[in-house]
This record gives C-alpha cells, structure tokens and sequence, in this order.
C-alpha cells in the first residue's frame, strides 16, 4: 500500500486505500462522481479532486444536502461516492438516507469513515458507536464492514457494481496491522458472503472490520488455552450470511461476537436475532456496552472500552462454561 | 370499482395553450384534487396547499415544462420535483393531463393498499422524480439534477416546488448555498408562498419573512409575483426557464398564493384545511365553488 503525507502523517491502510480506489475506479467508469461534505482531507480525496476536479462534487458542511443531491445524481444515472464521516452521514443526515436513499433503492453508494472507536482523538461527538444499528434498519442498503484495505478496495468496487444502495463502513486505521493484509491472499469480497479464516470446533468467533484481526489473535490464545475456536470474518453485516454463520454455530454451540461498535444494534445484535430464531445458542457480543465516547489514546480507549482480543478470550470462555452448564 | 367525478375534465392538453385554457386547467387540477381527497382511501387530503399551488402547476405542465406527452422518462424532459410532497395530488391530476397517469387511477388508486397513489409521493410512480413528502429535502434533489444536467451536457430545466412553511428546513438553505456555488441557472425554485403552516401563519410561526431578500442574499435571482395569476407565472416563468434570463444564478420565483384559494368558507379558517377529512358536505360544499 502506497503512503502520502498530510499535516506531517502518513496515510495508509484502510485510508489510503479509500482515496487510491476511487481514483482507480473512477479511472475504469466515467458515471463515478465523489461528493464531499469538508472531509476530504480526512478520508484522503485531494488526490481525486487533482485528477478530477469536474466529477468531485462538495457541499460543504452539509450532509443532508449531499445525501439528498446524491440521489439526484444517482436518478440521472450517475453513480456517485459519498465516503464522509461516520457519524455525520448517519447521524445528520439519517432521514434523507431513509427516505431518498432507502426508500427509492437509489444506486448512492455511501461510506462511513473514522467509523467507532477509530477516531480516538476526537471522543463522543464524533466516535459512530450506532452507525451498523442505524444503516441496517433501512431496508435496501447493504452493510459491509472489512478487516483489511485489500478487501475493502475490493468491496468498494463490488459496491459499484452491485445496483442499489450500499453503506461501507471504514475505520482511521491508525493501527499497525492495518499497513498490512489480514485476509489471505485468496480472499474475494463478495457481498452478502463471510468468511471463514481458520476452522475450529469448540467456539465460534465472529468478527466486522477492525475487530478480526483481534478474533484471530484471540484464537491462537485460546488455542494455547485448549480451545478450539473457529473464525469469521462477518464482512457484510446486511444481507448477513445466515447459512455460514448457522453452519459454524451447529459445529461449535458456542459464539462470540466482536465489533467496534456498541452491541445494541449492531454485529451482535444481528447474530443474536439470527441464532435466537434459527438456532438458540450459547452467545457473548463483544463492543461497546451503552457508553458514549471519549477522546483519549487509542490504545487506552480500546482497553476501556473492552475492544481487545483479551476481551474475545474472556467472552468466548465465559460462553463455553455457559454451555457446560 | 366506478366512481362519477363531480365534473367532467374540461380540459385537454395541446401545445401553445391558451391563457384562458391554463385557467381552465388550473380549475380542473382543484376539482381532481378535491375528487381524489373524497375518493381516497382515507377520505382524506392536504387540500389547502393542493388549491395554493394549482395555478403554478397549471402553468408548469401547461405548458412551461418541456415534456413528451405520456412519457415521464424521455431523457431530454425538463424536472419537476414537488418539495412539499404532501400536495402530491395535484401533481397526480396534473400527470392524468399529461398522458401519464390513467384518470381512473385517481379515483381509485389514492391512499389504498392496492393502489400505487400515495399521499406522499415517491419515483416509483410514473412521472415523480423524487421520494418527497419528508420536508426540506427536494432542493437538494433538484441541485442534483442540475448539477448532473451540465456534467451530462443536456439543457433540461429542473424546478423545484417549496411550501413556505417548508423554507424553515435548514437544508433547504444548505442547497440555496449549493446552487449559488456551482451556478446552477438551469434550477428555478418555486416557493408556493401560502402564509399558513401547520399551526397559524408562517412569518409567526418562523420567522421567515423577508423571503425574497434571503434568497437574494444567497445569491439568487429571486422575483415575487401573484401566484394566482397564470399569465403573470407563464411570463416569469418562461423567462427564468432560458439561460439568458441570469447567467449563473439559480431562480426563484416566490409565488404569493392564498392557502386554500379560492374556496371561501376554507379560506376562513386556512388551518383547518391543511390536511383534512371530506365529508359529504364539505365535498360538495367545495365543489359547489370550484366554478368557471
């Protein structure tokens, strides 16, 4: 992944990829346009504004606006990128989402950046702890979320392809495991399709974005515990994929949830709602607990707020003596 | 089911209108909307801004929009979005004139479970352009529609149909910023300048005025006329339509219109008829006004 500076920071991972595959799809499909609500120094779109100033669109700080605008773009057949803050697209401008984005089916396709706890400098304002809560309640739009830049440049294009609505989720990725790849190298996103990253038998553990990698840490150190554990990479959290979420639950009876996100609403809720009809299971959510944010060190945030693989190993342990009862 | 409207239509569309037809459909479009309350599935409609903005709608698909007869989506068609999407059927009986909707769909589509007419309008019904009916948010639509105009190099006009009460919307104003930026003079507003919210009179209730001045502080070309007047509409109307009319400027045309217009014993009491029941009486005591 190639680095840029801004304000005397290099730009990688999930960031730099945003920017890098925008550019490029715009480059393969001339109905792309990007719009921008002032963020787009943050979420790494000067670049596309260089090379395209005519197909990037800016409202300001403006977010009903451009989502609104967006919809007439996208009804003149245009396919316009609205990669603005999580926080603000869902929040600002939540029923210009529901009613001229759900409603319609328009081909918009939005992304949510510094999304949860990944904007740690900037606290409760601006940390999305409700975004997967409210973009899946809209019916039509797809919720995706991805452990690594790789996938999400190629979700981002799947997202072009796919006619409809689609919300993608990104985090800051200040965290050095996001200058490198997390998925296989044989990874496809497909949306609608998890993954499954390392086969178990005891517990299954379910991971959106960020927090995948933890499941796999988590894993190797139940492993040294004696415990099995299988993992998954949720990548769209709606359409979910029920038949390898329920293939892997029948396997292990046990299942951990984690998400940077709060747990109302969110990955686990979905699993919860999912299990709870189909297939009652043993299950602990790993997330945010009903808190709002705070603006702090990301390492200390990820430890107070229960977002570390530490965390994973706890709840998948407290599952399976729930399920030896 | 069958349904007998009050009157017959009494008016066919053609082009090069004259004044006095545009009048005549004006009158039609109130006797449809009140027709389309009584028949609706709840008994029910916002008839006070639908009566405000026949005149403009008259005008608009009389003959200012340019439009193919029966079809809403010829790409070279001029955009109309209805903002205050509760008045949705006007904008109904108006696409009946037009060839796009079938007549007996008013009668028997509105407001009903099998029935596609909704009293808050959405693109899944043909010749709507946008989901609307939430306020505020189709300025923004049409700045979306402009702005993709030019990128597309086509020279189709979109408006855009406001409520006054609608002005109060933050994002309406984040969309007046927008058009004046991107110079988007192939947009014109229209703000169907009723006086009356919800509640009681608009400047009381919000504030608002003076309208024209903020518009024009936003950098638009604003023009207040009498929205009850059909020439007086036509004329700003097919002005603010051609690009030399001002240059890269987006328009405004404020029409001052009466809520409930012209019937007398609802412009009484304007707020009692924003959105309101039809009974039998009501239903012909309206009809019994609505005369040439």
């Amino acid at each position: 992944m190639t680095t840029e500076t801004i304000f005397g920071h290099k730009i990688q991972g999930a960031r730099a990829a945003v920017g890098e595959t925008l550019l490029h799809l715009a480059e393969q499909d001339e109905r792309i346009v990007v719009v921008d609500a002032e963020t787009a120094v943050a979420t790494n779109l000067m670049g596309f504004k260089e090379q395209f100033p005519e197909r990037f669109i800016t409202t300001g700080i403006a977010e009903q606006c451009a989502v609104s605008m967006a919809y007439g773009l996208s009804r003149c057949g245009l396919v316009p990128y609205l990669p603005l803050f999580a926080a603000f697209l869902t929040r600002r401008a939540y029923d210009q989402l529901f009613v001229q984005i759900g409603y319609p089916n328009a081909n918009v396709k939005l992304m949510g950046c510094y999304a949860g706890i990944s904007t740690a400098s900037t606290g409760a304002t601006h940390q999305s702890f409700n975004d997967i809560a409210l973009m899946r309640s809209i019916p039509n739009i797809a919720v995706i979320e991805c452990a690594d830049a790789n996938a999400l440049s190629q979700a981002m294009a799947a997202c072009v392809q796919h006619e409809g609505p689609t919300y993608i989720r990104v985090i800051r990725a200040d965290l050095p495991e996001y200058e490198k790849n997390i998925l296989p190298e044989s990874y496809r996103f497909q949306i609608g399709k998890a993954a499954i990253l390392r086969n178990g038998t005891d517990v299954t553990l379910i991971g959106s974005g960020m927090m995948t990698v933890r499941c796999m840490r988590a894993a190797d150190e139940l492993e040294r515990r004696g415990v099995s554990a299988e993992v998954i990479d949720l990548g769209t959290i709606r359409p979910l994929d029920e038949e390898t979420v329920l293939a892997s639950c029948e396997k292990t009876n046990a299942v951990v949830t984690a998400e940077n996100h709060d747990i109302t609403g969110g990955v686990g809720s979905a699993v919860a709602e999912l299990l709870s009809e189909k297939m009652p299971t043993v299950l602990r959510r790993v997330g945010v607990h009903g808190r709002y944010g705070h603006s702090a060190q990301l390492g200390e945030l990820l430890a107070d707020y229960g977002l570390t693989e530490e965390n994973i190993v706890l709840a998948a342990e407290e599952a399976l003596r729930s399920t030896r009862r | 089911m069958t349904y007998k409207p009050y009157y017959e239509p009494i008016c066919t569309w053609h082009e090069n209108m004259e004044a006095e037809e545009i009048q005549d459909l004006a009158l039609q479009l109130r006797r449809d909307a009140v027709d389309i309350a009584n028949c609706s599935g709840t008994h029910s409609g916002h008839l006070g801004g639908e009566l405000s903005a026949a005149d403009i709608m008259a005008v608009l698909y009389g003959g200012i929009l340019r439009m193919k007869q029966g079809d809403p989506e010829w790409e070279e068609r001029d955009r109309l979005i209805l903002s205050k999407g509760h008045n949705s059927a006007i904008q109904y009986a108006a696409l009946v004139f037009r060839g796009i909707l079938r007549r007996e769909q008013l009668y028997t589509e509105m407001n009903r479970l099998d029935g596609i007419l909704q009293e808050h309008s959405n693109p899944s019904i043909p010749g709507i352009e946008a989901p609307t009916g939430s306020l505020g948010m189709g300025l923004s639509v049409g700045c979306g529609f402009a702005w993709a105009a030019r990128k597309k190099g086509q020279d189709y006009h979109t408006f855009v149909i406001l409520g006054d009460g609608e002005c109060t919307e933050g994002q309406v104003w984040e969309s007046a910023m927008f058009a004046a930026k991107y110079k988007l003079d192939s947009l014109t507003a229209i703000v169907d300048y009723n006086g009356y919210i919800l509640t009681g009179k608009t400047d009381e209730v919000s504030g608002l005025a003076p309208l024209e001045e903020k518009w024009k502080s936003f950098g638009w070309e604003a023009r207040t006329v009498d929205g009850h007047d059909t020439e007086m509409l036509t004329n700003v109307l097919s002005e603010m339509r051609k690009p030399s009319f001002a240059p890269g400027k987006p328009r405004v045309c404020i029409a001052k219109t009466k809520k409930c217009y012209p019937v007398g014993f609802m412009m009484e009491t304007p707020v009692n008829y924003h959105s309101a029941h039809v009974t039998k009486d009501s239903y012909t005591a309206c009809m019994e006004e609505l005369v040439k």
